[in-house]
């Protein structure tokens, strides 16, 4: 070990202070006396901030952040791309160890760890940082993978993503090959592969949307319109209101009359403040189904909007004579009964 | 014979007693309305008349044939009042579905002042009834106190109660929300010593000799029904023969979280209710029955047994028992003021009054320049006024640990009653506890007065930081250095009212929603609804968050726009409001700012949490919202793996 190595700065992320503790002390032991503890990820957050870390390990349970949603922030930075990351529990299941592994983890302890694990598996990593060929070849695979997709070469960007998937799982990867497959007009490959993206990642909008395309290409409606529907959803819910209108609208001109694509229109258009286009599809929704409680309430909301209790209570009202236990219509009929709105 | 004879004079006791009892109700009624101001006049004498009719045009009018009515409206004040303005015919129905309607309250009391709501009991006789006339009846009467509300700016309250449920002291109103309601033998001796008959049927207790025992109570109302001789002109409401030494303790929670918007009424019921459990068990009998006495032995009243000096005297007399010497202190201030028309404080007008007031300030030997002052109130600094409250709500406290210590640490309860008093302690804790972070509550005051146009100034010291001045008809009311606490102490006093109030915001920069458009507030109210809660179901558990606002502050930093500090609003479950800020010291990027404020939001998230950003800016940048919010989902983990499920998909639900 040279004298550089045992300068590298290690941080230990807890809840504890004794986990860390006995960690620290194996560390020094190695030779290593730069070690930072830090309690939560916030204060892991700003020590990586304020600091040259070379390496962290971080408990996989944490009251306020955990581990592997840390583990995920990292990752999103560039510059933490390839800094070793290890996560730390007393109890590994395989869910844990599946999304440690999706998440980029560089590996895993489980706790108590002796000196020679520490020394085998956290020490060896800083050695690796930058010269590991097998985070190397990644991250020249992706880009490779990237750039034959942009030149149109998918047979071969295509064994590029197939080769990475098989190393490690990941929904970006599973898309560019749903991706291909669409372009190659392999339809049910397709679909598998962005059923893929979104299992691993359930809000990857992208996927939900290239998916219902392809359905449509297969001339299967009910799921092309079920899966656009999903991304219209999600990109309701991140308030990209264009994206989503631009998805519901492609579903209309392909033909569909659907409850759902209406009644979500319905929604983009009131948070645009469009109320009256609002209104209009909230009716078309009604008309293919007169009874639907959500519609009611929707319109109610809607009337709040435009500043008409009167018409909104009503409306509020039919989704509670509709369905009686629908809690969260009887709070605001209440708070229109006693003024509160 | 000798048997019937009895029966006989006792009839005739009776016939004498209802002429009393109409005697002393018409004065009741009289005080009541001559002390209204004219618009309120106005409109607590149309009341009855929009619940007896169903018109066209008419306020409360149902599109419905069902027929409602009040049980021999005609013979009513107010029929008569309505008949001599216009041609009003008689619309009785046959069988009206109101048996009773009574005012129950302050009305017609030394205590009645302008602010005083109108709390009426609606009795029917459930089983009688249909679905649609029940539904009819709960439509007709939330159109009238929406109508009082929006013409009127008057609040008025319907508890529609069965009758033979009242009778057995079983309270659950039969329409709405099923709220905590007081123990029942309290709730009937606070409705006998206060209501105003004001249409239908007298309540038999009102007529009967006072201080019956339930068996001699059965019994005379056996003999009258079995007469004949009355028709069916009384309603059987019970008897309120003692109070229930086992449900004390949750009537003074009851009045402590009741009241919860004057804190010196509040003082006083819940010391009265108090003074049944450690009091000296009264040897005068209930106070409901001193009243009954002296109005059936009175030919002439002046209000001498004006049921509130009743109360005062006993709570008065609990606290000399009690030989708690700042409690009585406390207590004599809460019963002043509440004698000048709390929160509008001001000598009294009426006679009576002033003789009272006069009577206490010598009993309690107040100097004038301590009168003086505290007839000044409207003329207080808010903050004084704060810690007056501050005091009654000191005052509740104390009652309430003494209960805890005592009554409410008794285990042997019903697995019922024990949810009950959970729900009224965590209500009690959630009004008599400060917690950090808590928004401040105004004075009563302030909060009963209607503000209509609200401005909010910011002025920057040299120092770059900026102080936030909240105003409303030129009236300073608030002020803080960060924006969202003043927006919040606003919102969580309910001085802004949705659809009428209006907020400027008067400062360089702008504030925008996650949409970039500039803050429409009646939508902001919406998304944090700060309005104490509605169901009381959530007081059965610890609060949990529900709602943030995130406020971005922003500067322009070269050609970018960086976070500069950021504030969160936040609601749980029990209502309460809190306020929390983000300076980001010794963090430099805006995207590890926006990292930070996605973590302190996470730290809030649970269950069904909403947020909301907004910006305070020059011009407002979309993308630091969605970089929060992607972080946000980063940390909550909310993307983890799900397969698309074709099966029927619930539309989506525009959740408030």
């Amino acid at each position: 070990m040279n004298r550089k190595m045992k300068q590298a700065q290690f941080l230990l992320v807890s809840d504890s202070e004794e986990e860390p503790k006995r960690l620290a002390a194996m560390l020094n032991q190695l030779g290593y006396g730069n070690v930072y503890q830090a309690r939560g990820a916030d204060n892991a957050w700003y020590r990586m901030k304020t600091s040259n870390v070379a390496c962290i390990v971080c408990a996989y349970t944490m009251e306020e952040m955990s581990g592997l949603a840390f583990l995920k922030i990292i990752r999103a930075e560039k510059k933490y791309a390839d800094i070793p990351v290890f996560l730390i529990d007393p109890f590994f299941t395989k869910i844990k160890v599946a999304r440690a592994g999706q998440a980029g983890v560089t590996g895993l302890l489980v706790s108590p760890v002796d000196s020679a694990r520490m020394k085998d598996k956290v020490v060896a990593s800083l050695d690796a940082v930058g010269k590991d060929p097998a985070v190397k070849k990644v991250r020249e695979s992706v880009e490779r993978g990237t750039a034959l997709i942009n030149q149109g070469r998918y047979e071969q960007a295509l064994e590029v993503f197939t080769a990475l998937v098989s190393q490690q799982e990941n929904p970006e990867y599973y898309y560019n090959i749903g991706y291909i497959k669409t372009v190659q007009g392999k339809h049910a490959e397709a679909i598998d592969a962005f059923r893929q993206a979104t299992q691993l990642n359930a809000l990857f909008a992208k996927a939900y949307e290239e998916m219902g395309r392809v359905f449509r290409a297969l001339g299967r409606p009910k799921e092309a319109e079920e899966s656009m529907q999903q991304a219209a959803e999600i990109y309701l819910d991140k308030d990209k209101l264009g994206n989503a209108e631009e998805i519901l609208n492609e579903i209309l001109d392909s033909g569909s009359e659907s409850l759902n694509v209406f009644n979500t229109l319905g929604v983009i258009y009131r948070k645009k403040g469009e109320l009256e286009t609002a209104l209009k599809h909230y009716k078309k929704a009604l008309k293919v189904h007169p009874d639907e409680t959500y519609i009611f309430y929707n319109i109610g909301r809607l009337y709040l909007d435009m500043k008409d209790t009167v018409r909104a209570r009503d409306y509020f009202q039919r989704a509670v004579d509709q369905e009686p236990d629908f809690e969260a219509a009887r709070q605001v009929v209440a708070a229109i009964d006693r003024g509160a709105i | 014979m000798k048997q019937q004879g009895k029966i006989d004079s006792r009839l005739e006791e009776i016939d004498q007693n209802r002429a009393s009892f109409f005697q002393y109700n018409q004065f009741r009624l009289q005080q009541a309305i001559d002390k209204l101001p004219e618009r309120k006049k106005d409109i607590f004498k149309k009341i009855p008349f929009f619940i007896h009719v169903n018109t066209p045009g008419v306020p409360g009018f149902v599109k419905d044939e069902t027929v409602g009515g009040i049980w021999n409206f005609e013979r009513s004040f107010f029929f008569r009042h309505m008949a001599s303005g216009a041609s009003v015919r008689s619309v009785t129905a046959e069988f009206p579905a109101v048996q009773g309607l009574y005012h129950i309250g302050s009305l017609g009391t030394l205590t009645q002042s302008r602010g005083s709501d109108f709390d009426y009991w609606v009795i029917v006789d459930e089983k009688e009834l249909s679905a649609r006339q029940h539904t009819f009846l709960d439509t007709k009467l939330k159109k009238i106190q929406k109508y009082c509300r929006d013409h009127y700016h008057q609040k008025v309250t319907f508890y529609i109660h069965d009758s033979g449920k009242i009778k057995n002291n079983n309270f659950v109103p039969l329409y709405g929300e099923n709220l905590s309601i007081a123990p029942g033998s309290l709730l009937k001796e606070e409705f006998y010593r206060t209501f105003i008959l004001i249409a239908g049927r007298v309540p038999l207790w009102s007529v009967l000799p006072p201080g019956l025992t339930d068996g001699e109570y059965d019994s005379l109302a056996g003999d009258i029904i079995a007469s004949n001789r009355f028709s069916d002109e009384f309603l059987d409401l019970g008897n309120p023969a003692a109070i229930d030494q086992t449900e004390l303790a949750r009537g003074v929670l009851w009045h402590i979280s009741k009241s919860r918007d004057d804190s010196a009424k509040a003082l006083i019921k819940a010391s009265m209710a108090a003074s049944y459990c450690f009091g000296e068990k009264e040897k005068t009998g209930l106070p409901c029955d001193i009243i009954k006495k002296w109005y059936l032995s009175s030919n002439e009243f002046d209000g001498a047994a004006d049921s509130y000096i009743l109360l005062f005297n006993r709570v008065i007399r609990f606290y000399h028992g009690m030989e708690d010497a700042r409690g009585l202190d406390l207590i004599r201030l809460a019963i002043f003021f509440r004698l000048c028309g709390y929160p509008f404080v001001a000598p009294p007008a009426d006679s009576f009054e002033k003789k009272v007031l006069g009577k206490y300030i010598r009993d309690w030997r107040l100097d004038k320049i301590r009168v003086k002052k505290m007839l000044a109130y409207q003329q207080w600094p808010e903050r004084e006024k704060t810690i007056l409250e501050g005091r009654f709500i000191n005052g509740l406290a104390y009652l309430y640990n003494l209960l805890n210590k005592t009554v409410l640490a008794d285990t042997d309860l019903s697995a019922r009653a024990r949810s009950e008093v959970t729900i009224l302690k965590n209500k009690t804790v959630e009004y008599l506890t400060e917690k950090p972070g808590k928004i401040p509550r105004c004075s009563v005051y302030l909060k009963t007065r209607r503000f209509k146009e609200f401005v909010i100034s910011g002025k920057s010291a040299g120092d770059g930081e900026t102080t936030w001045f909240l105003s409303a008809g030129g009236v300073s009311l608030y002020s803080h250095g960060c924006l969202f606490q003043v927006l919040g102490w606003l919102m969580a006093n309910q001085l802004y009212t949705h659809m009428f109030s209006s907020i400027t915001i008067d400062f360089s920069v702008k504030l925008y929603d996650s949409l970039s458009r500039p803050v429409d507030f009646d939508g902001f109210y919406l998304a944090l609804q700060p309005w104490p809660q509605l169901s009381d179901t959530f007081f059965a558990g610890e609060p949990f968050w529900q709602r943030m606002a995130v406020l971005l502050v922003c500067e322009g930093r070269g050609s970018e726009t960086i976070i500069k500090k950021s504030e969160f609003l936040i609601k749980n479950s029990w209502g309460e409001l809190f306020h929390d800020s983000l300076a980001f010291d010794g963090v430099e990027k805006n995207q590890e700012r926006c990292y930070t404020v996605a973590g302190r939001i996470a730290q809030y998230a649970a269950e069904g949490f909403k947020f909301f950003l907004f910006q305070l800016s020059d011009t407002p940048v979309e993308a630091l919202s969605d970089t929060i919010r992607e972080f946000f989902e980063l940390i909550s983990a909310t993307g983890k793996g799900m397969d698309v499920n074709f099966e029927k998909k619930k539309p989506y639900l525009d959740l408030l």
